[in-house]
């Protein structure tokens, strides 16, 4: 199976080369040829963009026979990358002078490139999720910190009357409790930093020297949990970052959409349509 | 090494739905309610369950049972109240969003702060510089523009060139609908291969542009000023790329439809050239210049003053090969190119050869061996003539300029002087017809040495000189261009890093004047071409447009 989708990735990235290429060469050939040629592209581009915006409304109508969602991911990566070719085929290969101008090629780079990280985000990120384990889904984040936070308290409370030592629960206090309460470490977790889960696991290591057999066995249920929150912690920095990348991504595509809409009215206003008198 | 975490244990049989828009409030806490909130974002939690009154037969009251599902911890210990009230109530909460709701308000307030911004930057005072594509160049964005663009549109700035940018958004959407070609017309936008003159064109530039002749005069004005000329592209304007040349000059069946004889005058297509400026002409050819080419270097056109076997008409005997040679010498050294042809004042062109500044200091029109400070008067033949025929005043003039004073020396040595020349080289018309006529001194003297031989020249030396009735003789006047190739410009400043014979590598063969010695084609090309390296556009040599004649 992973040959498989190896042997699709190289196919489909030599086929995306292949094309760019001819587009290159056909641009490359019609340069000289074609006055409108910067139209010809726009239009290119303006419907290029449209197809990968609508891969959002191809998840807001699941109900549609559409086609998969899967392959219009893998069709919005290509083209995605496909426009970068048709982009600077239509600006020429330069860097723009207007101010306008230049907003929409930023705007269409930060796109592209928040699209670009995140696609290889999502590439990378499953990976790490998987070697880690304790997959989990998103939204049921909460609901299991909070069972894992019940059952640490729990632990810590019956210790206390077990062993007639308040040892384990004056240590949740005031090291357990704040951590499970919440999500924690998110930077560490998503640049695979381990310090602040070091640093806990030597907190741990420390009590555990001072407790009997019967604590002991306590404390190591409490870290298990520890370890399990620590775990569900990973998993919610790096699945909120697959989530929160398209908050740059998707809202910009529409800004876009909206500078490219203004773009064809001035060029064609200005140019095509130079000689209109009001 | 980490350690591979197990799944967390959790209920899986309860579903979830992340494209709802709302969650409930108590989720961040990890006890969401069962019920969740409305699809408007309303909570709508009261109590855990909605108890269920289970009357047994016999019974006439029942008894309250909790109803809670088995997922959310099944019936709760302390069970309905008596009037079938929940036991369990949950505390409301405030719904909150889902991360998906979220990122839509988020895509709208993006949305907004755009088309405010936009609005805000097409309405601002910097609405111009905002939208303009680039730069516009210096010459339609200065002082002198805006005020010819008041006087002649009504408006400055922008509106000179666009009508339509005064008068706002609404004005420019109504200008891109009424574009041609129009805005979804791809199949017209395909096929146009150059620019179609526009009313901008005929209105704008040209009110403003007047005079320009649009190239050939057979040439239908279809072009768009633009479709050469490109603004917005910095302070100062591109020079026109070769692609608008090419668009006519590599199409070898456009050029065909251009070949049938032409309407106009032979004269018509003669560059313009600055007045009193003598010039080679070379004649048009039937069907006009309709070779198709693609580049300089790649099927240019052989100079049309270099075609075979075109020679100068002009008359002047002048042998370049001679004058580069051994034989003359400028003070014991070869000549130079540069002893004769110096450039003007621009550096682009050589001045004007002249006899007083190039040729006299060694053809110095002497005749007279014995009194070499006598020299014939050059340019007329009539001044010449009356030289000849007052020989004794000369001598007297000449005595008094070499010192003599007393009248008897003087006239002694006009005496002296007219026998000795009359016994040389014959008196009278005998003289004359030596100065007018003969082509080489050493006919009348073998001996002489080429330097003398120069000196001694006649006019029939250089010039072609017929016999006249009634002016004894006329002189035939050379006729030297100032320029030989009118079509394309040249700067020999530009090229001084090249010696002379680079270029005009025949010249040292070149015996007589009627020898046209221009650079040809291929040897511009050697260097202005892709290999060369030099720039090989069209628009280093030549001007699209013809100016206005007068």
């Amino acid at each position: 199976m992973k040959g498989y989708f190896l042997t699709r990735r190289v196919v489909a990235i030599v086929l995306l080369f292949a094309v760019a290429a001819g587009a290159i060469a056909t641009w490359q050939h019609y340069v000289p040829l074609l006055r409108n040629l910067s139209y010809l592209t726009g239009w290119l581009l303006l419907a290029v963009i449209l197809f990968l915006t609508a891969y959002n409304g191809r998840k807001k109508l699941p109900f549609l026979p559409l086609g998969s969602s899967r392959a219009w991911l893998q069709l919005h990566a290509y083209v995605g990358w496909l426009s970068v070719v048709v982009f600077f085929a239509h600006v020429g290969w330069r860097w723009p002078d207007g101010w306008f101008e230049s907003c929409l090629t930023w705007m269409y780079l930060v796109v592209i490139v928040s699209g670009v990280l995140g696609l290889l985000w999502s590439r990378y990120v499953p990976r790490r999720l998987t070697s880690r384990g304790g997959e989990v889904l998103y939204e049921r984040i909460p609901v299991i910190r909070r069972s894992l936070q019940d059952r640490a308290e729990d632990l810590a409370l019956r210790s206390v009357a077990a062993a007639r030592s308040s040892a384990i629960a004056d240590f949740y206090i005031a090291h357990l409790s704040d951590f499970f309460r919440g999500p924690h470490h998110y930077w560490s977790h998503i640049v695979e930093v381990r310090t602040p889960w070091n640093r806990l696991q030597s907190k741990l290591d420390d009590l555990s020297r001072f407790l009997n057999e019967e604590q002991r066995l306590v404390l190591g249920q409490v870290t298990d949990l520890v370890r399990q929150k620590d775990g569900l912690d990973y998993q919610y920095a790096l699945q909120s970052s697959l989530k929160l990348w398209l908050f740059v991504h998707v809202p910009l595509t529409y800004s876009l959409l909206i500078l490219t809409g203004l773009h064809v009215v001035l060029v064609y206003g200005f140019s095509l349509g130079a000689g209109f008198r009001p | 090494m980490k350690d591979q975490l197990p799944p967390p244990d959790f209920d899986r049989s309860r579903y979830e739905r992340p494209n709802q828009d709302w969650i409930c409030g108590h989720t961040c806490e990890g006890r969401p309610c069962r019920l969740g909130p409305s699809p408007g974002g309303v909570c709508r939690a009261n109590a855990e369950c909605t108890p269920w009154l289970e009357t047994k037969p016999g019974e006439t009251k029942g008894l309250w049972k909790c109803t809670r599902p088995r997922e959310h911890g099944g019936p709760c210990a302390e069970g309905p109240g008596p009037t079938g009230t929940c036991g369990c109530p949950i505390i409301p909460c405030a719904p909150e969003r889902t991360l998906r709701n979220l990122r839509g308000r988020i895509t709208w307030a993006v949305i907004a702060l755009t088309v405010a911004l936009l609005l805000l930057a097409i309405a601002g005072p910097w609405k111009w510089r905002f939208i303009a594509p680039a730069r516009v160049s210096d010459p339609h964005r200065n002082a002198g523009f805006n005020q010819l663009a008041q006087e002649r549109f009504g408006q400055p700035g922008c509106a000179g060139c666009h009508p339509a940018a005064e008068a706002g958004i609404g004005q420019w959407l109504l200008a891109a609908y009424h574009s041609d070609p129009g805005l979804l017309q791809f199949s017209r936008l395909a096929q146009a291969t150059t620019r179609q003159e526009t009313r901008m064109d005929r209105e704008n530039c040209v009110a403003c542009h007047r005079g320009f002749e649009r190239h050939q005069p057979d040439v239908v004005h279809a072009h768009s000023c633009s479709a050469c000329h490109r603004e917005h592209q910095g302070v100062r304007m591109a020079p026109p790329s070769d692609v608008g040349c090419a668009h006519c000059h590599q199409d070898a069946a456009q050029l065909a439809s251009f070949a049938s004889p032409s309407k106009s005058p032979s004269a018509d297509f003669d560059p313009p050239v600055s007045a009193g400026a003598v010039v080679f002409r070379t004649e048009r050819p039937s069907q006009g210049r309709t070779t198709a080419f693609r580049s300089f270097a790649d099927g240019h056109p052989e100079f049309a003053a270099r075609s075979v076997g075109r020679k100068d008409p002009d008359s002047l005997r002048f042998p370049h090969a001679l004058h580069l040679g051994t034989t003359v010498l400028l003070g014991g050294r070869k000549l130079e190119c540069a002893d004769c042809h110096q450039p003007d004042s621009t550096g682009s062109y050589m001045n004007r050869i002249s006899f007083a500044g190039n040729c006299r200091s060694c053809h110095a029109l002497q005749f007279d061996p014995f009194n070499p400070e006598l020299t014939l008067p050059h340019g007329s033949v009539r001044a010449v003539v009356g030289i000849v025929e007052s020989l004794p005043l000369q001598y007297v003039d000449l005595a008094r300029r070499k010192g003599l004073r007393q009248t008897d020396e003087i006239n002694e040595f006009g005496r002296q002087n007219v026998a000795k020349i009359r016994q040389t080289l014959g008196g009278g018309e005998q003289l004359l017809r030596l100065v007018l006529f003969t082509p080489d001194p050493r006919q009348v003297d073998p001996k002489l040495s080429s330097e003398r031989r120069a000196q001694l020249a006649g006019c029939a030396y250089c010039h072609e000189v017929k016999a006249d009735p009634k002016d004894i003789a006329v002189v035939t006047p050379p006729v030297i261009p100032d320029r030989w190739m009118v079509g394309g410009r040249f700067n020999h400043g530009k090229h001084v890093q090249q010696g002379c014979l680079e270029c005009h590598p025949s010249i040292t063969a070149s015996t007589a004047a009627s020898d046209i010695n221009l650079p040809t084609q291929a040897s511009c090309a050697r260097c202005h071409s892709p290999q060369g390296g030099a720039p090989a556009g069209c628009a280093i040599c030549h001007s699209y447009h013809l100016f206005s004649r007068p």
